[in-house]
């Protein structure tokens, strides 16, 4: 036991409290007198700073090994992911300079920046322990967040409701850590792993409920996705868009890692003829339901902020097909997924934050208010194009490749394709979410402005961000091998927990329908060198 | 079939104060007397945790619970004006929701009863090697980083109720009123489109008596 090097170990989330706590102290000892855009840029200013020294921290870190019982554990694939959260969070701040919900910027940006450190935590943890208080340590200070304006009875309204749901999917969660706790005798991956199998204990089952149940809160995934889209309505628009990014990224993450990495026993399967009882087949019909109630329900929203929930909970659909492939193409495909879907959604909801500031009406903004927006700004409508048709998952935006590498990876696992009624129905439900998306372009390019347009007032700050998060879309869906060769390294070490991979074929199915991305992903995720691995670990299950 | 004959009869007592407890906290109609029996639940954890061996979380909920959080509890209810309003829980869907209570707790505890490894777990009860010192080695040495991540959780509890409960009205709280009248400037020189809002803002204060 080093102190020293633990510190070293956890320098980037020391990095990131520091910074809150500098942020606070300097807003409430300081600059109390001082206006408030000031407070802001300087609130704001700190936080750049320490993101910045802790995504390089982040980046000279050398990979650890795992740190007593996988309390902590860093990797490439865990830099990277903190790295995107970090990024998140300074968009997040940025969003909220000149915005007037709230005149606590300090405590805002010390929020902020504490539940980046829980997602970083969440990230970086193999442990039951660690993990659920990270998961508290996320949500937290969101659910306070949530009712930063006070000025709006639907923000409190909001946050009283993600808290109570949110203690409640807590209160589940905890059950079931308990109870696998209980069942295993330990709290790491490795132990879980090696002593939980499915069987004729039906304890387990209702371990693995009540653990779901939790995650599925978390991830706003249909039918427990009723706090979501009165969260992202009620919410400021910043906050909404950090919890629509950041929390999904982390919670997506440790949803996978702990069902894929812990619980592989007890899996069972999905298989439309065959299905076996397991974890696996209920996150199945969680899918099914995310994606066909988020997506229909989106069609009847007004609200542009709700609209982009239930759409939230669609794309949580498509997020867990990754995690029912339960292989390590799932598990990178859902990073891929969820890191694309972060920025996108980040973008979506930052030109919303415009918009809103634009109309100040009393309720939010409304599908109607970004009618004849092309004329009003060009370069802003041309972001929203990227961010809503990456949703969409038109080619050749990054939303289409995430679509595409999820679709894949859950047809080819499972036994003799047995997943393939679960794509067939994400891609008709992705049909559906066109229509809506489109209603949004519709209103921007088709539909005039009520009176004479007038420009709309963009910073410069903000419309940098909005800018470099299209181009981001854009690169990483004319690129998307670089991000998705980012998450292979990881996969011996996710291997190595005990993750059931299944051979695949999913090189030859790429090659025919892409023949372009098909060489390099080959050859750097060396998916084909490993497959006679796979079959061993499989036999071996058997 | 483990019976109820096995289970030691101290457990059955504390187990039936405890639920009773709870559930005169949630269902009484007077405030005062939810947080009383809100007091009762808790010593019945705290036995439960004494039963079970576990002393110093026994003795933690004792102090940490008991001790101070139920008298801020009750201090909360009698200080707020609206301490002599009783509340009427009982709302029209409450068969609805004892119906729903029953299900989610057949569903809990008919799993728990029928797995068959709880009946391999041995009949008296493992004292767990949980002495003071130990736990606060663990806490120091192995488990340091949740015990941190703990003490930010507090931290940001405690700022965001703060934040929460402040009174968001700055002419109140600033000594001298030169701040406010800073901001408006500042953002009317910085966004024309802030002027419709902060001018309403400002009309809507001064209104304010």
């Amino acid at each position: 036991m080093n102190y020293m090097e633990l510190l070293g170990a956890l320098a980037p989330e020391a990095i990131v409290v520091l910074t809150a706590l500098v942020a606070l102290a300097v807003d409430l000892l300081v600059l109390r007198q001082a206006p408030q855009n000031a407070r802001q840029v300087v609130a704001v200013s700190i936080t750049a700073v320490g993101i910045l020294a802790a995504i390089i921290a982040l980046s000279v870190a050398a990979p650890s090994p795992p740190w007593m019982d996988g309390l902590l554990i860093n990797h490439s694939t865990t830099a990277f992911l903190k790295q995107t959260l970090l990024v998140l969070a300074l968009v997040a701040g940025i969003l909220s300079i000149q915005s007037r919900f709230t005149q606590h910027t300090g405590e805002y940006v010390t929020l902020l920046l504490l539940s980046t450190v829980g997602m970083m935590l969440l990230v970086s943890s193999d442990n039951l322990l660690l993990m659920f208080v990270a998961l508290e340590l996320t949500s937290l200070p969101l659910y306070v967040l949530t009712a930063f304006n006070k000025e709006s009875p639907s923000s409190s309204e909001a946050s009283l409701k993600y808290f109570l749901i949110g203690s409640l999917s807590a209160a589940c969660l905890l059950f079931g850590i308990s109870l696998l706790y209980g069942l295993s005798g330990g709290i790491t991956w490795t132990q879980l792993a090696t002593t939980l199998r499915a069987g004729s204990e039906p304890i387990v089952y209702l371990a693995l409920i009540l653990t779901l149940i939790g995650f599925a809160f978390k991830v706003a995934a249909a039918p427990f996705h009723l706090w979501a889209p009165d969260v992202y309505q009620g919410a400021p628009t910043p906050v909404a868009a950090f919890i629509a990014s950041g929390s999904k990224i982390a919670s997506f993450y440790m949803f996978a890692r702990i069902f894929m990495a812990a619980l592989p026993g007890t899996a069972g399967s999905a298989a439309w003829s065959g299905a076996t009882p397991g974890w696996v087949p209920l996150v199945a019909a969680l899918a099914v339901v995310s994606m066909i109630l988020g997506n229909v329900a989106a069609i009847a929203q007004r609200s542009v902020k709700r609209l982009l929930a239930y759409s939230a909970i669609g794309h949580a659909g498509y997020a867990l097909l990754a995690i029912l492939s339960n292989t390590e193409q799932g598990m990178g495909s859902l990073l891929y997924y969820v890191v694309t879907y972060a920025v996108t959604a980040m973008g979506a909801f930052a030109v919303v934050n415009v918009i809103e500031r634009d109309v100040q009406a009393p309720n939010g903004e409304s599908l109607t208010d970004f009618a004849g927006l092309s004329r009003r700004s060009p370069l802003l409508s041309l972001c929203l194009l990227v961010f809503v048709l990456s949703l969409a998952g038109i080619p050749p935006l990054a939303g289409f490749f995430g679509k595409f590498y999820i679709f894949i990876a859950t047809a080819q696992s499972g036994t003799s394709q047995g997943l393939i009624w679960l794509v067939m129905l994400a891609i008709g439900t992705s049909a559906i979410s066109l229509y809506y998306y489109l209603q949004i372009l519709k209103q921007v390019y088709v539909v005039e402005s009520v009176g004479q347009p007038t420009p709309v007032q963009l910073r410069p700050a903000e419309s940098a961000c909005i800018v470099a998060m299209a181009c981001t879309v854009l690169i990483l869906g004319c690129a998307p091998n670089w991000l998705i060769n980012r998450f292979s390294p990881n996969s011996t070490e996710v291997r190595r927990a005990g993750v059931i991979t299944k051979p695949s074929t999913t090189l030859e199915l790429a090659a025919e329908i892409h023949p372009r991305i098909t060489a390099p992903l080959g050859t750097a995720t060396g998916l084909v060198q490993k497959r006679p691995q796979f079959e061993t670990t499989t036999a071996n299950a058997q | 079939m483990r019976m109820l004959s096995d289970i030691p009869i101290a457990f059955l007592m504390i187990a039936a104060v405890t639920l009773v407890s709870a559930v005169c906290a949630m269902s009484l109609r007077n405030l005062v007397h939810c947080g009383l029996c809100l007091v009762l639940t808790f010593v019945g954890l705290a036995a439960t945790y004494l039963h079970l061996s576990a002393e110093f979380v026994g003795f933690a909920q004792v102090l940490v619970y008991v001790g101070a959080v139920a008298i801020l509890i009750v201090f909360t209810i009698l200080l707020t004006r609206n301490a002599e309003v009783t509340l009427s829980p009982v709302s029209q869907s409450s068969l609805v929701g004892l119906g729903i209570a029953i299900a989610v707790c057949g569903s809990l505890v008919l799993p728990l009863v029928t797995s068959p490894s709880l009946r391999r777990l041995p009949a008296q009860s493992l004292a767990p090697d949980a002495q003071v010192q130990r736990i606060g080695e663990k806490l120091m040495a192995q488990y340091v980083i949740p015990l941190e991540a703990l003490a930010l959780v507090l931290t940001a509890a405690m700022i965001g109720a703060v934040v929460i409960a402040m009174r968001d009205d700055p002419e109140r709280n600033d000594p001298s009123p030169s701040p406010q009248n800073q901001k408006d400037t500042g953002s009317v020189s910085n966004s024309p489109a802030g002027t419709a809002l902060n001018s309403s803002s400002s009309t809507s204060s001064s209104q304010r008596p």
